[in-house]
């Protein structure tokens, strides 16, 4: 991959921080923007700005066909079957929580089960454990193994005919583990075919190709600022012969199809989970982000991280105070390592790091379940995307010599 | 100025009144929920007065360093004097520039400290 050229079409990289070259390597927290994806959102507001569906005038005609078409091209980009599955979200955390009480509020009993994972981030925890208290069902956690996988046939066994629902991610945010979904799946059904799936793949979608009906989950959330979109656009995929199964959880204008004084009748489409204005110019500017992630390939954006991933355990093999959670294989994990180096505190290390222009995130990486797992109070991300390369892993690790100087 | 400037590093390195207090008059825990540090914060007081400070902390160098700080400019001081110190003396204090995400990780050993007083003054 031609990561020099890719480069240039970001300008942000070329800026300097502390007088130094900037080093982004904080992918998994939000990625940078090509300046396609920024134009597209600025020739929106100075072209077509108004709002969709509801006007009959030429720049509404417009902004409703651009939206539209966004959702089509989205939907065909990870293989759904039609673009009715494809619903908009403010993000991930709004994903799971309209999934959490538009689906829980309406299908949980009291002593139902939901099985979610050790490792996954707040905002795919919180609201499944916050459902689970009000309507008095379980939330069963799994485990994660001393060597951070999981044993997913100690798993199947906990699933009874109470389980509802499995809560998966796709890719963690902080170990970096890639679940083999569509097996997993098939696997849970055989222990209970009524089991529903929801799955977060903001850590995934960016890095792998993802085809979502083959995938065979019921929902999957997708994060479009960790995918070169602008902020403020979730992606949430919900199986259309689910969607009655799931109630909207924000009411209002655009959803609806009859308001009388007494009562409501509702679209029957992914727009009822949409109601008031939604983000148009991010949602048109995240379809130019999809057109991006295209003309590049998934396929070369995953062998690149790959490549990376080997580079970062080639050189980290020198660092013998350095601790990697997770996987050591490449294969197993998308492009993002989560370390510590012995006796330095990872918001120390972040702090010496960003002053050399190298921006990582440091912390608990909004997964402190994990984080109280290991025994650690926090620890450093490095994460790659398709614009990084080997200079920067290069200037990193130079950066961390650097901060050994300072604080031990 | 540079927060991994020498003097400062060099209260990091050797923080004072690192440890415990046996028999102490307060003992407060401090939690900073956005970065997962911890400390135990001991006062040994009498008379209404500070007369020994102690802490102990699982925290970043700024969290080390206030602590410290904190610990020494108290001791001798009576609790109203204490109760008067403010987050903006404390900064001043520590005399570094510190970013917004790091302020929170100054001001936790005073917040401890605030929470540990109020706590000890209602007994």
């Amino acid at each position: 991959m031609n990561t020099s050229r890719i480069k240039k079409d970001f300008p942000i990289l070329k800026r300097e921080v502390n007088g130094k070259k900037l080093v982004y390597l904080d992918n998994a927290a939000t990625s940078q923007k090509p300046l396609s994806v920024v134009e597209k959102i600025s020739d929106f507001y100075l072209t077509n700005n108004a709002n969709i569906h509801r006007g009959l005038h030429t720049l509404s005609e417009e902004a409703s066909e651009m939206y539209d078409e966004a959702r089509e091209n989205i939907a065909d980009f990870f293989g759904a079957a039609k673009s009715d599955e494809i619903i908009f979200t403010s993000g991930t955390t709004e994903s799971a929580n309209l999934i959490a009480f538009g689906w829980g509020e309406k299908n949980l009993k009291p002593h139902d089960e939901i099985l979610v994972l050790l490792s996954e981030h707040h905002s795919n925890f919180v609201p499944w454990q916050e459902i689970a208290k009000r309507k008095n069902a379980k939330l069963i956690v799994e485990n994660i193994q001393p060597d951070y996988s999981y044993n997913f046939t100690e798993m199947y066994k906990k699933i009874t005919d109470n389980t509802k629902l499995v809560v998966l991610s796709h890719a963690s945010n902080v170990l970096g583990n890639i679940l083999e979904i569509k097996t997993i799946i098939n696997k849970c059904q055989k222990f209970n075919p009524n089991l529903r799936f929801f799955v977060d793949g903001a850590q995934a979608a960016p890095h792998l190709e993802v085809n979502l009906q083959s995938l065979g989950c019921d929902f999957y959330a997708i994060s479009g600022h960790k995918m070169l979109g602008p902020t403020g656009v979730g992606i949430l995929y919900i199986k259309k012969e689910i969607q009655n199964e799931v109630d909207p959880i924000k009411f209002g204008g655009g959803m609806i199809k009859e308001v009388y004084l007494d009562e409501t009748t509702l679209k029957n489409s992914c727009e009822k989970y949409e109601g008031g204005t939604p983000n148009i110019s991010g949602v048109i500017g995240m379809s130019e982000a999809i057109n991006y992630l295209r003309e590049i390939g998934m396929e070369n954006i995953r062998k690149h991280e790959v490549e990376l991933l080997k580079y970062f355990f080639e050189k980290a093999q020198d660092h013998e105070d350095m601790t990697i959670y997770g996987s050591m294989s490449p294969l197993e994990r998308t492009g993002l390592v989560s370390f510590n180096i012995k006796k330095i505190h990872p918001h120390d290390l972040a702090a010496v790091l960003a002053n050399e222009g190298v921006a990582v995130r440091s912390g608990h990486h909004c997964a402190m379940p994990l984080h109280k797992h290991l025994q650690i109070p926090g620890s450093v991300r490095a994460s790659f995307y398709l614009y990084n390369d080997e200079s920067d892993i290069d200037a990193l690790f130079t950066a961390i010599d650097k901060a050994r100087k300072i604080l031990l | 100025m540079d927060i991994y400037r020498e003097e400062f590093m060099e209260i990091y390195k050797n923080p004072m009144n690192q440890g415990k207090i046996e028999k102490a008059s307060l003992v407060e825990h401090g939690t900073n929920e956005a970065c997962g540090d911890e400390m135990d914060l001991y006062l040994k007081i009498e008379n209404g007065k500070v007369i020994d400070a102690k802490f102990e902390a699982e925290s970043c160098s700024v969290g080390i360093v206030s602590s410290a700080i904190l610990t020494d400019e108290i001791k001798g001081k009576t609790l109203a004097e204490v109760k008067a110190f403010s987050k903006k003396d404390l900064l001043e204090l520590i005399g570094v520039n510190l970013t917004t995400s790091r302020i929170k990780c100054a001001t936790l050993p005073l917040e401890t400290l605030v929470k540990g007083i109020e706590e000890y003054e209602r007994k």
